[in-house]
């Protein structure tokens, strides 16, 4: 039983490290079983892939299945207190990915005999004119300002692309001044097929990437050690485990401070190619395996010190944490879905549109 | 009862490549008993940390030698608690029945025997602080009951005890230095080891910080039992505490006795570059006696003086003050800073420093020292508030690209700030990165290598160097970019004192040439024989900002700032008790003027 002002402290305590970031302490879903967490993942996992893949002779991907996924997930966000945090560092890294990967999709995707087109281009021609001009120009102006190819290359490529698409932008074809015969090279279609599976895969991966953030976001890496336990797993190998986290820790720390070394050497005040940097980070290594080496031996003379070569067992002193009813019942849910979609082949969107 | 007796012990570490090393331990002896306090010193490289290995069995069974070459390695014999820990015997193999050398000994000394290495970051082998703490016992398969109860008492012990509450939520990562080698000593008092050996456990401690751990160290001792070795360069903790001191150089004993008769040969620390307390000094230089030796502590000396004087000093003591006119090169105004985990380190903080001065920034840990050092040298940039270096605004990203050029940033620790395996190459690495012409890198290299003295070693590879060389390295690394301002942080932990001072009057030299210096650090000795203008942090906000005179002689303002004063300082702040008129006198060398 804690005393009163135990259980105060406890309270200010309002984040703890998790394995990237923090989380919210006394959340619902801090209070999760390390493995009921594991199981969503991989569940959900199996579930959005399986989801997004079924072909469209069994009626094409579950995409409200997905949707009710995804949305799951965000709720599981929103409860445990991450939402807010993953939408100011992450979202903005994620949302490209899976623009892109929408739009890759929708373009690069092979129509269907007989499908419904919901739009149609086909030029046969590269039109040399104004779109030239852009791409050159967007090109050469990056290009001057920061001497790279490869961001100069994105957005003089991104706005040419539009402008050479007199089907999004017809008036464009009133600036061409050359047509140069491409056959069929530069042709475009959109069947409605492309659309539902671009819109199908954002949603399956977009549930793999926010589960996984959700896993990594409000799991600690002591929970992992406890569940190794659970699991049966011995004591020393369950401790390397959990020292290779711990040593995880300590890299990400020592990288951050030479690094910074790094940096206060004029590291960053000059441009660099792509080539110099990674020379730079391989530069980084020096110091750092050096410092790994140190590490891992007093490590080893740390655990010595301890008693950890003559021990037989441990002591299982606040490492585990049990099942709740809650844990159970989410695994249940779970493995209900799992069954229901994937083992009898069932599909949400069928169920609510038949 | 002696708990250790070392006899004629030498040891030597295998080779994995080239020649054969030298011995690092050449013949110690002696004894230590059962309760005693027992100091090792000696300077950086004699051995110690060698020697505490030894001592607690992971020489030889961590650190092993090759397999029949024993007696090439171990010579002599340790014993532990009445058995031998370590010695190599011939013995006849059951197998082969031919007779071979072998290592005999104990083999396991955990729990009986616990060591705290200098780097507490290396020896946090969990991910919480509470089984951190329960570690050992668990190994130790004692009840749960127990585990919480000795668990909670040493937390209580080394200052911690607010922890305990959340001590299962707190993350290494969340822990300061101090409180990580806090939280390092208690694993072990947990343990209630018969034998704990420390080594170098308060090198990142504030002068506070430090002295509630020996007291921490020193009570469990009492209350325990506990035999307690321990390697400190601090001299007033040695001499404090210290029941008997070895001292070691080159592996071999210089001097070995009560702490009395070893702290008594000012030869001997001059000699092997040792740290000797203020008062030593005073009382060396000044052949100030009490009771037949040199005085130890500040009421010693008072009794030493016996109604010798001070000589007026008022013209010596006058600090040469900053021209108004001088431009000002760092400016902070109303600083605020928040890391990602909320923690507000920096409250408002305002100052300026003009070109061409040499200032002590200073405070206990966490005070906010290094994330203002980060901001001015552009390595932190979500501040809010003002920061300027040389008229530039740090807010503007080409300003804090540019920063490498004006403000030079020596980092605590030399390996973690040397990148090639050439000493040429590493301090040609920052000019190489600002593009400048080959002939030019060429010159500046050799020039900030000669300014240093480390010209000789030019071809040589910087992983090779010794600790006080590597350091010298990272200072001429960025003297070649010759920057404006020079900020160093903490240059003196883990060296001895003939490289401390080396580092210093380097420093003192380059401020002479014009660079302004400002220099982090806890050793108030140095900020008071080096520094003219101290500013001072607490809990993220700026407590005194003016001369380092004004700041030591103002007992109310060391009080508030947590700061302990060095022995020097506190011993003007007794003789002003009965000499109203008397100024304060910051560090030896003052002192033995007054007193000559």
């Amino acid at each position: 039983m804690l005393a009163s002002s135990d259980v105060e402290a406890r309270a200010s305590k309002k984040y703890v490290r998790t394995f990237i970031f923090s989380m919210r302490t006394g959340t619902p879903v801090e209070k999760l079983h390390v493995i009921t967490k594991f199981f969503m993942i991989v569940a959900m996992s199996i579930l959005a892939l399986y989801m997004f893949s079924i072909p469209v002779s069994q009626g094409g991907p579950d995409i409200i299945g997905l949707a009710l996924l995804l949305l799951l997930t965000f709720v599981l966000l929103a409860i445990a207190r991450t939402a807010k945090y993953l939408a100011n560092s992450y979202l903005v890294l994620v949302l490209p990915v899976l623009l892109g990967q929408f739009f890759w999709w929708l373009f690069f995707n092979w129509s269907l005999p007989g499908a419904r087109m919901l739009f149609y281009f086909w030029p046969g021609f590269l039109p040399i004119g104004v779109s030239t001009v852009v791409l050159v120009g967007v090109f050469g102006l990056v290009y001057y300002k920061t001497r790279s190819v490869v961001l100069s290359l994105v957005p003089s490529i991104l706005l040419w692309w539009f402008t050479v698409m007199p089907g999004v932008f017809s008036f464009s074809s009133l600036f061409t001044w050359v047509r140069i015969p491409v056959g069929v090279v530069f042709s475009f279609s959109l069947p409605q097929w492309s659309a539902t599976v671009a819109f199908s895969k954002v949603l399956g991966f977009g549930v793999l990437i926010y589960t996984s953030f959700l896993f990594l976001l409000t799991t600690r890496d002591t929970e992992i050690g406890g569940a190794l336990k659970q699991l049966r797993l011995s004591f020393r190998k369950s401790f390397f485990v959990m020292l290779m986290f711990r040593n995880l820790n300590t890299i990400l720390m020592d990288y951050e401070n030479i690094r910074s070394a790094q940096i206060a050497r004029a590291a960053n005040v000059m441009r660099k190619n792509v080539f110099s940097r990674i020379i730079d980070l391989a530069y980084v290594s020096v110091p750092l395996v050096a410092t790994m080496i140190r590490r891992s031996t007093e490590m080893g003379v740390a655990l010595y010190a301890r008693g950890f070569e003559a021990s037989h067992g441990i002591t299982d002193y606040k490492e585990t944490r049990r099942f709740s009813y809650v844990d159970f019942t989410i695994i249940a849910i779970l493995a209900a879905f799992l069954i229901y979609e994937v083992i009898l082949g069932h599909s949400i969107t069928s169920l609510l549109m038949r | 009862m002696s708990v250790l007796e070392v006899n004629d012990f030498w040891w030597k570490y295998r080779s994995y490549v080239g020649a054969e090393n030298p011995f690092t331990l050449k013949g110690l002896s002696f004894k230590v008993d059962k309760g005693e306090f027992f100091g090792i010193i000696g300077p950086s490289g004699a051995g110690k940390t060698t020697l505490c290995y030894a001592l607690t069995g992971i020489i030889p069974h961590v650190f092993t030698v090759p397999y029949g070459k024993e007696r090439e390695h171990i010579k002599g014999e340790i014993k532990l608690f009445g058995q031998t820990l370590t010695k190599v015997e011939a013995v006849t193999d059951e197998k082969t029945g031919r007779v071979v050398d072998k290592i005999v000994g104990i083999k396991q000394t955990a729990p009986r025997v616990g060591l705290l290495l200098q780097d507490p970051e290396n020896q946090f082998l969990r991910m919480d602080l509470l089984h951190e703490i329960a570690f050992g016992m668990e190994l130790l398969e004692l009840s749960k009951s127990e585990i919480e109860q000795r668990a909670k008492e040493a937390l209580e012990i080394v200052g911690l005890g607010s922890l305990w509450p959340i001590a299962d939520l707190v993350h290494p990562s969340e822990l300061s230095g101090g409180q990580k080698q806090r939280a390092a000593i208690a694993s072990f008092i947990a343990l209630r080891p018969e034998l704990l050996v420390l080594d170098e456990p308060m090198s990142d401690l504030d002068p506070e910080g430090k002295l509630s751990i020996i007291k921490a160290i020193d009570s469990i001792r009492d209350k325990y039992d506990i035999t307690i070795i321990v390697v400190e360069h601090n001299p007033e903790v040695i001499q404090k505490y210290a029941d008997k001191v070895l001292a070691i150089n080159n592996g071999e004993t210089i001097a070995y006795g009560t702490t009395e008769k070893v702290y008594s040969q000012w030869k001997l620390f001059d000699e092997n570059g040792l740290y000797a307390s203020d008062i030593a000094r005073i009382g060396w230089q000044a052949g100030l006696t009490y009771n037949g030796r040199v005085p130890f502590t500040v009421d010693e000396m008072m009794e030493a003086f016996n109604g010798r004087k001070q000589k007026s000093l008022a013209d010596d003591l006058k600090d040469d003050p900053i021209d108004e006119a001088t431009e000002e090169i760092i400016s902070v105004k109303d600083l605020n800073f928040w890391y990602d985990d909320g923690t507000h380190a920096l409250r408002g903080v305002t100052f300026a420093i003009k070109k061409g001065e040499y200032v002590g920034l200073i405070g206990q840990n966490g005070a906010g020292k290094s994330t203002i050092s980060k901001i001015i040298s552009g390595l932190y940039k979500k501040f809010q508030g003002e920061a300027k270096v040389m008229g530039l605004n740090l807010r503007d990203r080409k300003v804090i690209e540019r920063i490498p050029c004006y403000v030079g940033y020596v980092f605590q620790n030399p390996d973690n700030q040397i990148f090639m395996r050439k000493v040429y190459d590493e301090v040609a690495y920052g000019l190489k990165n600002l593009k400048m012409p080959l002939q030019e890198v060429d010159q500046r290299v050799k020039e900030a290598l000669k300014s240093v003295g480390l010209l000789s070693k030019i071809d040589e590879d910087p992983m090779f160097l010794g600790k006080g060389e590597k350091r010298r390295l990272t200072v001429a690394s960025i003297l070649a970019m010759n920057p404006k301002i020079m900020i160093v942080d903490e240059p003196t932990t883990g060296q001895d004192f003939r490289m401390s001072e080396d580092i210093m009057n380097l420093l003192e030299e380059l401020n002479k040439a014009g660079t302004t210096i400002l220099a982090i650090t806890h050793d108030m000795t140095l900020v008071s024989e080096h520094t003219k203008r101290v500013i001072v942090m607490h809990n993220g906000a700026v407590t005194y900002d003016g001369s380092t005179r004004g700041f030591f002689s103002n007992a109310e303002l060391l009080d508030k700032a947590g700061i302990i004063p060095p022995m020097a300082v506190r011993l003007s702040h007794e003789y002003k008790k009965k000499n109203p008129s008397s100024p304060c006198l910051m560090n030896a060398k003052e002192w033995v003027a007054a007193l000559k």
